[in-house]
């Protein structure tokens, strides 16, 4: 499994890390522009990502934003047909209901407010069917 | 966890609410337009995205805030169309009946969670719901159960999705099975999940997947052991879910022509479950051991199994048998309406263009309106206050004007701020008359006129009611059945038209059909015998008669019909349609059909009005009904043995209304030439008032009457004048009918 973390903020970006090493392979990512690139590229060496971990408030762009350039981009390549689809999960501070459904709307699968732990993240990743590796 | 007492938990709550009820008002259209694409063999694949997308934000969000019920069917709804999507089976009218379905039971459920914060109580029909909807999945067919030679050799990856599908299947079914009380039902649940197991078995073995295929019997053989143990552990389901699970994943991968090691980790698992269900130890026992296994294992937290495990009461044994014969008839009906919908929907546009809005509070506009309402009469009591009036300050004027100008303005913005077009309602009207046709096994077109017509809010959700109503008997009492309009050589289409225009200050709305029209006679002869009306009562008009059908106690279907009901209705729509001080009116021709035509006022509270004095009262006449106002000279007026005036204008006659005796008020002038005399018209009929001066034009904000005056002939309410004093707002349709 492949994980991209879309964190700016160093502590989180660390205990995010951590976390989701468990599950697979975890790449970094501090705002919008590096996040597509590495996204985009990993297509392009036919390894995607299982999963994407997005902050909502970012340097240059919304977590919203994020979600709904993913999923155009998914739809433009084709990528929907081939079953290929990211799981994307919002890890924000944000915790309003504007922001949630907006989230849920541009077609994230799941939802976590900070502050977070371990066992927060692994339920909400398996509310999505992500399951850590058996051991 | 969320915690609904908390505050912004409840506000988040709200937002979903909004959110999914706007979801669920998008989706009905697209799921209209891709009924029609069915049937017209075009499917775009980006309506599947569409729709598939409006489950998912859903299904997401409820989630996040643990509404089962909602996750769990739109869980079942995004899968089946996940199919669709990915082009790996062909849709098919029975599946559209489920998406209707699915978005009923979703607007009830969000309805739920509107009142009491939770999705709680509608768990056994949901439950039939997902059951039917897992049971549709394409390759759940029964041929594919009784002869288990499916998977012909030349297209082996596509039946393993056959056999992936039905993995999922298994273990929706088995969602929950732990919580069913009843023993019996609980074994036909296992025993329907191990046909199924079995299937999937000789479809493995068909294909020549040993690895696969000895999971597959390891499970039927744990199966096996769950179901003679008979009390059944939850954590022990859960196991068994998980292998079925990473089976399907094996499947998958070896689709994709990748390896995996999931046969390793299912062979693991497999063996930790056979240890359980093999030791005979005590329940509590084993429960300890699994907790500890799942820790081991890492695939399942207790509140992940929690999470997962949605409940379903009732077993699918017996939603399959419901289903069989639903399921045939709904496909019957499916293929007789399939071709009728497409010049209905073709009118919709595509939704998902909308421009930015953002949500504002309704009691906030109603403040609003209310404070405009105020400004204006403060506008008023300043440019017409007596210490200016008559006097001729030429600058005061002006910025009387520019004051006047934009208070305008602003009411205009803020009445718009109201408007929503009738699309909804007309959307809504064409699924009434689709379900209503499939009942009664007419065909019908639906046909939207002017859809994008603006009404005010409150306006439109009071007509709501009315409109199914008419639509409901329209259909029903209004189109014949297929053979009777063959026979009187008609289409064996029916046609509905739905039409909304602005004419003037006033919403038309029109309801026509192609049908048998109404039978006047019958009609007669009904009131008759109801006694309504007296043996052989003259009417002028046919449209007297038709009137007749909106007095209580009306009805005039031959049979009482499950659709339309007692005819308890018509009398309750004209009151609905009067308490918007609106109309209703009725056109009708034998054998072409008939039209109810609602007039209802664009906006309710301020209107331009008239404002005319009679004696020492003053009253405001709603400027949309004055067509003329004049001073008698030479008009031929001639009085009646009961002492009713008539005047003579332009060849027709009309009866003359002295307001101050309608209202029993003393005027000034008894002399018709003294004093100016106003036409007024309702609907086709108009009258001529009599009245001692017109004092000008004024726009009036108009106050409801208060209950406890009872019932003020004449009268729909009051308007506050510059000067503070208040004038009555005269109520034409009333003077009309009362004289």
């Amino acid at each position: 499994m492949k994980v991209l973390v879309i964190e700016d903020e160093f502590i989180s970006r660390v205990k995010l890390q951590k976390i989701l090493s468990r599950y697979g392979e975890c790449h970094i990512a501090v705002n919008g522009e590096e996040m597509m690139a590495a996204f985009v590229q990993a297509h392009e060496e036919n390894e995607p990502y299982d999963l994407l971990t997005v902050d909502i408030r970012l340097p240059d762009i919304t977590g919203q934003e994020i979600v709904r350039r993913i999923r155009d981009w998914e739809k433009s390549h084709h990528v929907v047909d081939e079953d290929k689809e990211v799981k994307i999960l919002m890890v924000t501070a944000m915790s309003d209901g504007k922001n949630i459904m907006a989230s849920f709307k541009e077609g994230c699968e799941g939802y976590v407010v900070k502050p977070f732990d371990f066992n927060k993240i692994a339920d909400a990743l398996a509310r999505m069917g992500i399951h850590p590796p058996y051991r | 966890m969320i915690d609904n007492d908390n505050n912004e938990n409840l506000e988040i709550i709200r937002d979903f609410v909004a959110e999914a009820c706007d979801i669920l008002d998008a989706l009905e259209p697209s799921l209209m337009q891709l009924e029609k694409t069915i049937s017209s063999g075009t499917i775009e694949r980006d309506l599947f995205h569409e729709i598939f997308r409006a489950f998912h934000s859903i299904k997401g969000a409820a989630g996040f805030l643990e509404f089962e019920s909602i996750s769990k069917l739109t869980h079942q709804a995004e899968s089946l169309l996940d199919l669709f999507r990915k082009g790996k089976a062909e849709i098919e009218q029975r599946h559209i009946d489920l998406f209707y379905q699915a978005t009923d039971m979703l607007v009830k459920l969000i309805g739920l969670v509107d009142n009491q914060l939770t999705d709680t109580g509608m768990e056994v029909e949901v439950g039939q719901l997902a059951g039917l909807m897992i049971a549709s999945f394409p390759s759940e067919s029964d041929s594919d159960a009784d002869e288990p030679t499916t998977g012909p050799a030349e297209d082996a990856p596509g039946s393993l999705a056959g056999v992936v599908n039905r993995l999922a299947s298994i273990n929706s079914l088995l969602w929950g099975i732990e919580r069913v009380e009843h023993e019996g039902r609980r074994k036909d649940t296992l025993a329907e999940a191990r046909t199924r197991l079995l299937v999937v078995r000789n479809e493995l073995d068909q294909n020549g997947l040993p690895e696969p295929l000895e999971v597959a019997e390891k499970l039927i053989e744990q199966l096996d052991i769950i179901t003679t143990k008979g009390g059944i552990d939850r954590n022990l389901i859960g196991i068994f879910q998980h292998v079925v699970d990473g089976l399907g994943r094996m499947l998958e991968a070896h689709q994709a022509g990748k390896p995996s090691d999931q046969g390793f980790l299912l062979a693991a698992v497999l063996e930790e479950l056979a240890e359980i269900t093999g030791d005979e130890g005590l329940p509590g026992e084993s429960e300890m051991l699994l907790g500890r296994t799942l820790v081991n294992l890492g695939v399942i937290t207790g509140d992940n199994l929690e999470a997962a495990l949605a409940v379903q009461e009732k077993p699918l044994g017996e939603i399959l048998l419901e289903m069989k014969a639903l399921d045939q008839d709904q496909l019957a009906l499916g293929l007789k309406i399939q071709n009728q919908r497409k010049k209905a929907v073709k009118a919709q546009p595509k939704s998902g263009d909308l421009g930015q809005t953002i949500r504002v509070d309704i009691n906030k506009l109603e403040l609003m309106g209310n404070l405009v309402g105020e400004l204006v009469i403060a506008e008023n009591m300043v440019t017409h206050h007596e210490s200016v009036a008559g006097e001729e300050f030429e600058s005061f004027h002006k910025a009387a004007q520019v004051l006047n100008r934009i208070s305008r303005e602003i009411q205009d913005l803020v009445m718009s701020l109201r408007m929503v077009p009738v699309m909804g309602t007309f959307q809504k009207l064409t699924r009434v008359i689709r379900d209503v046709s499939q009942k009664l096994e007419k065909k019908v077109e639906v046909e939207q006129r002017g859809q994008n017509t603006e009404i005010d809010k409150n306006v439109i959700e009071n007509l709501s009611s009315p409109l199914v109503h008419i639509v409901r008997n329209a259909v029903d009492h209004g189109l014949e059945t297929i053979e009777e309009r063959l026979a009187a050589g008609k289409p064996e289409t029916g046609h509905v038209i739905l039409d909304a225009s602005q004419e003037g200050g006033e919403i038309l709305i029109r309801v026509t059909d192609d049908g048998k029209g109404i039978d006047k006679e019958r009609v007669l002869q009904k009131a008759t015998e109801k006694g309504l009306i007296s043996p052989g009562q003259v009417f002028n008009n046919d449209e007297d008669i038709f009137d007749l059908i909106f007095q209580p106690g009306f009805s005039t279907a031959a049979q009482v019909t499950e659709v339309s009901g007692r005819g308890v209705g018509m009398d309750v729509v004209r009151k609905n349609i009067q308490d918007l001080q609106g109309s209703i009116g009725i056109s009708s021709k034998p054998g072409k059909g008939s039209t109810f035509t609602l007039r209802i006022p664009l906006t309710l509270s301020i209107i331009e009005g008239m404002l005319v004095r009679v004696g020492n009262a003053v009253l405001t006449v709603p400027l949309l009904s004055i067509r003329e106002s004049f001073v008698v000279k030479d008009h031929v007026i001639t009085t009646n043995l009961d002492g009713e005036e008539t005047i003579l204008i332009r060849d027709s006659l009309l009866p003359i209304v002295r307001l101050s005796e309608f209202f029993g008020w003393r005027a000034e002038h008894t002399e018709l030439k003294d004093g100016i005399l106003i036409i007024v018209e309702y609907g086709r009929q108009a009258r001529c008032i009599f009245v001692d001066e017109i004092i000008g034009q004024r726009q009036a904000v108009i106050k409801k009457v208060s209950n406890f005056f009872g019932d003020l002939r004449g009268v729909s309410g009051f308007s506050i004048l510059s000067n503070g004093d208040i004038a009555l707002v005269m109520d034409v349709t009333q003077l009309v009918r009362f004289t």
